[in-house]
């Protein structure tokens, strides 16, 4: 004999399903046959089942389509307009140049008019052997030339890791000063509380 | 097995061709399904309005590459379930939701029911109130399946989760329900 339990476990979705007969639920037949608990218990499920299946359905307001149409026409208007470059692309441009443009500035004096010289070409004529002496090039390259490189590697990365976060985000169409603002205040928070542990 | 024809694939296909009049006549044939789904998963009538918006734009963007492997509504109802399910993360609030069943009960203590009214009437309209106060997962499913009739399988399709917790919800949100109409048996309705 099932318990009331298990009976009622298994009762909304037998009465969902129509509540056919089925070898399956004939001990859930029995115990109901036998139990008005039960019996009360498949009764409200029924009238659960009907106010279901009659759940009103709620109105937009006559004006929606007017606003939808309306928002499609201005954007199919828009596609035939001349757009400046979008955030996501001119954002990380922009933070190339300008971390291009402050390692440059900040290079030691005179290093950007010994640069082209010889040495440089020495430099890289000397690559074929970097395999056999990497201590003969490392001779050869001046410290800030390599400086100079690094910088420009990490102007790229930067670069590029903020267009692909700022892509991701647009891409989620989760980006919103608001959202931004609460990420930059929680993270705060985060740290400071983390600080304070420490 | 037979496929049954999308009946909106031929305003679908006109639409593709940029007939302004057959999308008009489609975004008023199919708002109200979008309409519905956006406020049972929000639980704000002007968020579902707005995300009604947002559904359709998306949906002209998109047109020129629906090939109609699936059902247009199907189709629709993805982006409407996308559409909210991001609107929902990104406002970090849950409207008119209420995560259990004894809150759920708690917030329908405020609820009487007209006297007027026959007993059998009242307790749908009970149930009807009840069911805004359920997580937007349960409204979810329940508009998915007794609204738009789609079986298990699809809605499983529809929100990516297993067919087992499409069954899941269902069952819960028709427990919560019965649970509030002996709420209601138990207690005279002047208390609650």
């Amino acid at each position: 004999m099932l318990s009331c339990k298990r009976v009622q476990e298994q009762l909304p979705q037998y009465i969902a399903d129509g509540e056919r007969a089925s070898p399956r639920y004939e001990a859930l037949h029995r115990h109901l046959a036998s139990c008005p608990a039960c019996r009360a218990y498949a009764q409200r499920l029924r009238l659960v089942e009907e106010a279901l299946h009659t759940y009103p359905r709620v109105h937009p307001s006559p004006l929606l389509t007017d606003r939808i149409l309306e928002a499609v026409g201005k954007e199919r208007a828009a596609m035939g307009e001349w757009h400046p470059l979008s955030w996501d692309v001119w954002v990380p441009v922009m933070v190339f140049v300008m971390a291009l443009f402050i390692a440059s500035v900040s290079l030691p004096q005179g290093m950007l008019a010994r640069v082209p010289d010889t040495r440089l070409t020495e430099t890289l004529a000397a690559w074929p052997h970097f395999l056999q002496s990497r201590s003969a090039l490392w001779g050869r390259v001046e410290k800030e030339l390599l400086w100079a490189i690094a910088s420009g590697i990490f102007a790229t990365m930067a670069g590029l890791g903020m267009g692909i976060t700022l892509a991701y985000w647009k891409k989620l169409d989760a980006f919103d000063l608001g959202d931004l603002e609460q990420w930059l205040a929680s993270t705060a928070q985060r740290l400071w509380k983390r600080a304070r542990h420490v | 097995m037979d496929s049954v024809k999308d009946p909106l694939s031929d305003l679908v296909a006109t639409c593709q061709n940029g007939d302004e009049t057959a999308f008009r006549k489609l975004v008023e044939e199919t708002q109200e399904d979008v309409y519905n789904l956006a406020y049972h998963m929000l639980g704000n009538e002007q968020e579902a309005e707005d995300m009604t918006q947002e559904v359709y734009l998306r949906v002209w963007r998109g047109l020129p590459d629906f090939r109609g492997e699936a059902k247009f509504t199907t189709w629709l109802y993805s982006i409407t379930t996308n559409v909210c399910l991001n609107r929902r993360q990104r406002s970090g609030r849950r409207l008119h939701v209420v995560d259990d069943e004894d809150a759920l009960e708690d917030s329908m203590a405020e609820y009487g029911d007209p006297a007027e009214a026959t007993m059998r009437q009242e307790e749908r309209a009970v149930l009807w109130k009840t069911v805004k106060y359920l997580p937007p997962k349960y409204r979810t499913v329940i508009d998915l399946f007794y609204q738009k009739q789609l079986s298990y399988q699809e809605i499983a399709e529809l929100l990516s989760i297993p067919l087992g917790t499409v069954k899941g919800h269902l069952n819960r949100a028709r427990k919560a329900l019965a649970k509030r109409l002996r709420l209601k048996e138990e207690v005279p309705s002047a208390f609650l």
